[in-house]
C-alpha cells in the first residue's frame, strides 16, 4: 500500500472537473478525499473534519486560497500539508512560505507530480514524527 | 559757407584767389599811395595856390593903390578931394574891388606943418579936421615924440569912409607900424588885423599901406625912402573879404583861421577863426608872408562830395577782390564742372561696372542656388533645346551643364524621351505636369518625381522649367517608416494582449488542466486493460491530447511573456539531453514523414544544465524545427542540423537547415509577433517574436545567422552554475 492510504485529504478549486480528477487519483492510491468549491465551503468541511493534506486553488471566488490558509483554525492547521494549484503566478516563494504552504504547483499541472512531491512530503512528516517519539 | 568753399575748391583756385586777394591789396596800397601822393600834390598846388591868392588878395588892391600913386605923382601931390573922387571913380574903385571899403591917401605931415596942413585941407573941406585915435598900446608920450603924424587925408567912396578922412593914423601902432615898414621897406605892407573905424560891427580888418615918394622910383636906400616919403596910398579891407575872395578862389577849401603872425613881436593876432567842428581833413596850418606879414592860415578841405583816397584805395581794393573773388568763383565753378564731369563719367563708369560685377556674381549666384538644389534644375525651350542645367544634371546623365546647354531633350535622356513625351507636351501646352519615374543612372535606378512648369510669356508657353526630385531614399525611408509603424502597432496590440495575457491566462488554464487532468485519469484506467492494439492506440491519442494541452500552455505562457511578468514563471534546472529528447520526440513524425535528414552536433553538450522553464525553451525549439522543417520542403535536398556548442558560460544551440539565408528584411518582419509566411492551416507556432521573447527572458539571445551559406537560427542560453539539488 501506499504511503497515502488512508491519508485524508481536501481539496478545494472552484472548478468541480478538477475537485473530480484529483479525487480520482488520490482514491485510487487510497487516500480519502473531501472537495469544496470555495473557501467558505472548505472552513465549514474544516470546522468538522480534520485532514493530512489540504490542495487548494489559489483564485477562487468567495474566498481565496490564502484567505483560506489564514481562517484554518489552528488545532486543524496543525501537521496538515497545504499545496496550492494556480492558473498564474499569483505568489511569490517568499509568500508561500510565509504562509507554510509547501508547494504551488502551476496550471495545467501534471498530476503524478503533485502525487509524487505529496508522497515524498508525507514520508518526510511522518519520519519526523517517529523521530519525535523517540525522543 | 565761403570757408568750405574754399576748402572744396581745387589748390588751383586757391592759389589763384589767394594771390588775387594779395594782389588786389597790393594794387590798392600803390593806389592809395599813388592817390595820397597826388593828393598831396594836390594840396600843395591847393596850398601854392592858397598862398597865392592870399597874396593876391592883398594884390588886387595893389594896381588901384599904385593908380593913386601913380595920380598923385601926376598931381605933383596936389590931389583935391574931389578930383580924388573923380578918378576913385573912374578907375572903378568904388564897386570893383570887394573887400575894399575904400581907397585914399595917408600924407606924412610934419607935427610942426599940421596946423598949416590942417588949413589947407579945410580950404576945400571946411570940415576937415585931425581925427585922433585913442589907442591902449601908444602912450601920450609916444604920442609927442613922434615927429610926423600920418593923416587919411583922402579917402573914397566917401559915403563909406567918412570916419576915416582925417584919421590919424600914426596914433595907432599896428597902422603906425605897418605905415612905416612900407615906408623904409618901399612895398605894400598891411597892418595886422585892426579894428576899422569905418566899420560899424566888431570885425577885423586890414589897412594896406602902398608907400608914395617924391619920385616915381622907389628910393635905394632905407634912408633915402624915409627921407622922400611924402605919404602912402591906402585901402581899407575887410578881413572877411579876403576870407570870402580865399574861398570863391579854392571852393573846395574852406579857411578856418588866418592869423598874423610877428615874430619880432611874437604877437599873434587873430582875425578870422571858425570854429571846425568837424577836424578832419585840414589841409593844414600853413605860413604865408604877404603883403609884408607873416600869416597863419588853417584851411581844411570841404564835405566834398568826392571821395578821399582811402575810400578810394579801399573801394579798389574791394573792387579788385571782388574781381579776384569773382574769378576764384568761375574757376571753382568751372574746375567744379570738370570734376563734376568727370566723377560722373568715373561714376557712370563705375557704376556700369558695378552693374556688371553685380550680374555677374547675380548669375553665379544663381548657379550657385541652382546647383545647391537637391533636384534637377532645367530649362527647356519649345524646342526642347535646353537653356538652363544645374549641377545635378551632371550626377544624373554625366554631363556637365555648360555641355547640356543647347542640346535637344532627346539627346540628354534617350529613353526616356517617348516615355516623357506626354508630359513635356502638355507642358509646352500650358499644364503643370507632376508624374513619377524611374531613371537608371549610374549609380543605380533611382525614383523621381519630376514636374514640369510652363514657362508662359502673355499666352504664349516659350519654354517649361524642370524640376526632378530624387526621391529613392524618401521612398525607402516612407516604407521602412510603414513597417516600423506596423511593427509598433502590433507591439502595442501585442502589450495590451500581454496584459489580457494575465487574465485569460488562468481562465483557460483550468480547462486545459481538466483536460490534461481527464486525459491522465483516462490514462491510468487504460493500464488496467488489456494489452491489445486497441489500448496502444488509446494510449497514443491520449498522449496527443496532454501534448497538445502542453502546447496549448506553451502558447498561453509565451502570450504572458509580453507581459511584465515573465519572470515569473517557474524555472527548473533542467538537463539539455532532456529538452532534447522532448522536441525530437515532438517533431520525429514530421520529419520521417517528409524525408528530411536530420543531425545533430555536438552532442557531448547536451550534458550541460540550465536553469529554464523547460516547456518554454522546448516550445521555441520546436518552433525553429517547425519553421526548417516547412522551409526545407520546397527544396531539393532537405536536410536539417541542430548544433550544439558551447561557448564561455553559455550554451549555443543552432537550428541550420537547407535553406539559402533569409535577407534581413525578411527575418524583420519574422520576429513580427505571430507573424508567419506559412498560410492558414499550418499552424501558426509561437511566432519568432515569442521565441525570442521567451529565450530573452532567460537571459539569453534569439538571433538569425546565416551559416555556411545556410540559415540558421540560434538560441543562446545561460549555463546553469550549480548543484542540481
Amino acid at each position: 500500500m501506499g504511503i497515502l492510504e488512508k491519508k485524508k485529504f481536501l481539496v478545494v478549486d472552484d472548478e468541480p472537473l478538477i475537485c473530480e480528477v484529483l479525487c480520482d487519483f488520490l482514491e485510487s492510491e487510497g487516500g480519502q478525499v473531501l472537495s469544496a468549491n470555495c473557501g467558505q465551503d472548505a472552513l465549514k468541511i474544516l470546522s468538522n473534519h480534520s485532514f493530512d493534506v489540504l490542495i487548494s486553488d489559489f483564485r477562487m471566488p468567495s474566498g481565496d486560497g490564502r484567505s483560506l490558509v489564514q481562517n484554518i483554525p489552528q488545532e486543524k492547521r496543525h501537521g496538515m500539508l497545504i499545496y496550492f494549484c494556480s492558473g498564474f503566478n499569483d505568489l511569490k516563494q517568499a509568500e508561500i512560505e510565509s504562509l507554510g504552504v509547501k508547494h504551488l504547483f502551476a496550471k495545467p499541472f501534471q498530476i503524478q507530480e503533485i502525487l509524487e512531491k505529496i508522497k515524498k512530503d508525507l514520508e518526510f512528516a511522518t519520519e519526523q514524527k517517529t523521530t519525535e517519539h523517540h525522543r | 559757407m565761403i570757408q568750405s568753399l574754399i576748402k572744396s575748391a581745387t589748390a588751383q583756385a586757391k592759389i589763384i584767389f589767394y594771390v588775387n586777394l594779395t594782389f588786389s591789396f597790393f594794387v590798392s596800397i600803390y593806389a592809395f599811395n599813388q592817390m595820397r601822393k597826388i593828393e598831396s600834390q594836390i594840396e600843395e598846388a591847393r596850398i601854392e595856390k592858397l598862398k597865392d591868392d592870399f597874396g593876391r588878395a592883398f594884390e588886387n588892391y595893389f594896381h588901384p593903390l599904385q593908380g593913386i600913386v601913380s595920380s598923385f605923382h601926376l598931381a605933383h601931390f596936389n590931389f583935391k578931394a574931389s578930383d580924388f573922387r573923380n578918378a576913385a571913380l573912374s578907375r572903378g574903385m568904388f564897386s570893383n574891388f570887394e573887400g575894399a571899403i575904400g581907397f585914399g591917401f595917408i600924407r606924412r605931415v610934419p607935427q610942426d606943418e599940421i596946423d598949416g596942413y590942417i588949413k589947407r585941407q579945410a580950404q576945400e573941406r571946411p570940415q576937415f579936421k585931425l581925427n585922433r585915435i585913442q589907442d591902449p598900446n601908444t602912450s601920450l608920450a609916444d604920442i609927442t615924440a613922434m615927429k610926423d603924424l600920418f593923416v587919411i587925408e583922402l579917402v573914397e567912396p566917401l559915403e563909406k569912409n567918412r570916419e576915416a578922412v582925417g584919421l590919424v593914423v600914426s596914433d595907432e601902432r599896428n597902422r603906425r607900424e605897418a605905415a612905416i615898414e612900407a615906408m623904409i621897406s618901399g612895398k605894400p605892407i598891411v597892418t595886422m588885423p585892426i579894428q576899422l573905424v569905418q566899420s560899424k560891427k566888431i570885425e577885423p580888418g586890414f589897412l594896406l599901406f602902398l608907400p608914395v615918394y617924391e619920385t616915381p622910383e622907389i628910393p635905394q636906400s632905407g634912408a633915402e625912402r624915409e627921407q622922400q616919403l611924402v605919404g602912402w596910398a591906402y585901402a581899407p579891407l575887410l578881413a572877411k573879404s579876403i576870407v570870402k575872395y580865399l574861398e570863391a578862389q579854392n571852393p573846395s577849401l574852406k579857411i578856418l583861421d588866418i592869423r598874423e603872425h610877428d615874430e619880432e613881436r611874437e604877437r599873434q593876432s587873430e582875425f578870422f577863426n571858425e570854429k571846425d567842428q568837424d577836424q578832419k581833413q585840414r589841409l593844414g596850418t600853413h605860413t604865408i608872408f604877404a603883403a609884408g606879414k607873416k600869416w597863419v592860415v588853417t584851411a581844411a578841405h570841404r564835405e566834398s562830395d568826392s571821395w578821399s583816397s582811402q575810400d578810394k584805395s579801399l573801394v579798389i581794393f574791394i573792387v579788385l577782390s571782388l574781381f579776384s573773388a569773382l574769378l576764384y568763383f568761375y574757376l571753382y565753378n568751372f574746375e567744379q564742372k570738370n570734376k563734376f564731369q568727370s566723377d560722373l563719367l568715373l561714376k557712370t563708369e563705375q557704376k556700369v561696372q558695378e552693374a556688371t560685377d553685380e550680374l555677374k556674381d547675380q548669375k553665379a549666384f544663381l548657379q550657385k542656388v541652382i546647383d545647391n538644389i537637391p533636384a534637377l534644375v532645367g530649362y527647356w525651350d519649345r524646342d526642347l533645346k535646353n537653356k538652363l542645367a544645374n549641377k545635378a544634371y551632371f550626377e544624373f546623365y554625366n554631363k556637365k551643364p555648360e555641355d547640356i546647354y543647347g542640346l535637344h531633350l532627346s539627346d540628354l535622356i534617350g529613353p526616356l524621351f517617348i516615355k516623357n513625351k506626354i508630359y513635356f507636351e502638355k507642358a509646352l501646352e500650358g499644364e503643370l505636369q507632376t508624374f513619377e519615374r524611374d531613371i537608371p543612372t549610374a549609380t543605380g535606378i533611382k525614383s523621381t518625381l519630376a514636374t514640369y512648369i510652363p514657362d508662359k510669356v502673355g499666352h504664349e508657353v516659350v519654354g517649361f522649367f524642370v524640376l526632378v526630385f530624387d526621391v529613392t531614399e524618401l521612398k525607402a525611408l516612407q516604407e521602412k517608416e510603414k513597417e516600423q509603424q506596423f511593427l509598433l502597432y502590433t507591439k502595442s496590440r501585442l502589450s495590451l494582449l500581454g496584459e489580457m495575457a494575465g487574465g485569460i491566462a488562468h481562465e483557460i488554464n483550468n480547462p486545459l488542466t481538466i483536460i490534461k487532468g481527464k486525459a491522465a485519469v483516462m490514462l491510468k484506467q487504460l493500464a488496467t486493460m488489456p494489452d491489445d492494439e486497441s489500448k496502444h492506440r488509446l494510449l497514443t491519442h491520449l498522449q496527443s491530447i496532454d501534448q497538445t494541452v502542453d502546447r496549448i500552455s506553451a502558447i498561453v505562457k509565451g502570450m504572458k511573456s509580453f507581459s511584465r511578468d515573465a519572470e515569473k514563471d517557474p524555472k527548473t534546472i533542467v538537463k539539455l539531453k532532456d529538452i532534447f529528447s522532448e522536441v525530437l520526440n515532438l517533431t520525429s513524425e514530421k520529419i520521417k514523414e517528409q524525408e528530411i535528414r536530420l543531425s545533430v552536433e555536438g552532442e557531448e553538450n547536451c550534458q550541460e544544465k540550465i536553469n529554464c522553464n523547460k516547456v518554454q525553451i522546448e516550445q521555441v525549439l520546436v518552433n525553429l524545427m517547425s519553421n526548417s522543417i516547412y522551409e526545407v520542403d520546397k527544396l531539393e535536398d532537405k536536410w536539417i542540423k541542430i548544433l550544439i556548442e558551447k561557448r564561455q558560460q553559455n550554451i549555443l544551440i543552432r537550428v541550420v537547415d537547407a535553406g539559402l539565408g533569409i535577407s534581413p528584411e525578411a527575418v524583420e518582419k519574422l520576429m513580427i509577433p505571430f507573424f508567419t509566411t506559412k498560410p492558414t492551416g499550418h499552424g501558426t507556432g509561437l511566432g519568432l517574436s515569442i521565441c525570442k521573447g521567451l529565450v530573452e527572458s532567460h537571459g539569453g539571445q534569439f538571433y538569425y545567422e546565416l551559416y555556411r551559406g545556410n540559415t540558421s537560427f540560434v538560441v543562446e542560453l545561460p549555463l546553469y552554475v550549480g548543484e542540481l539539488s
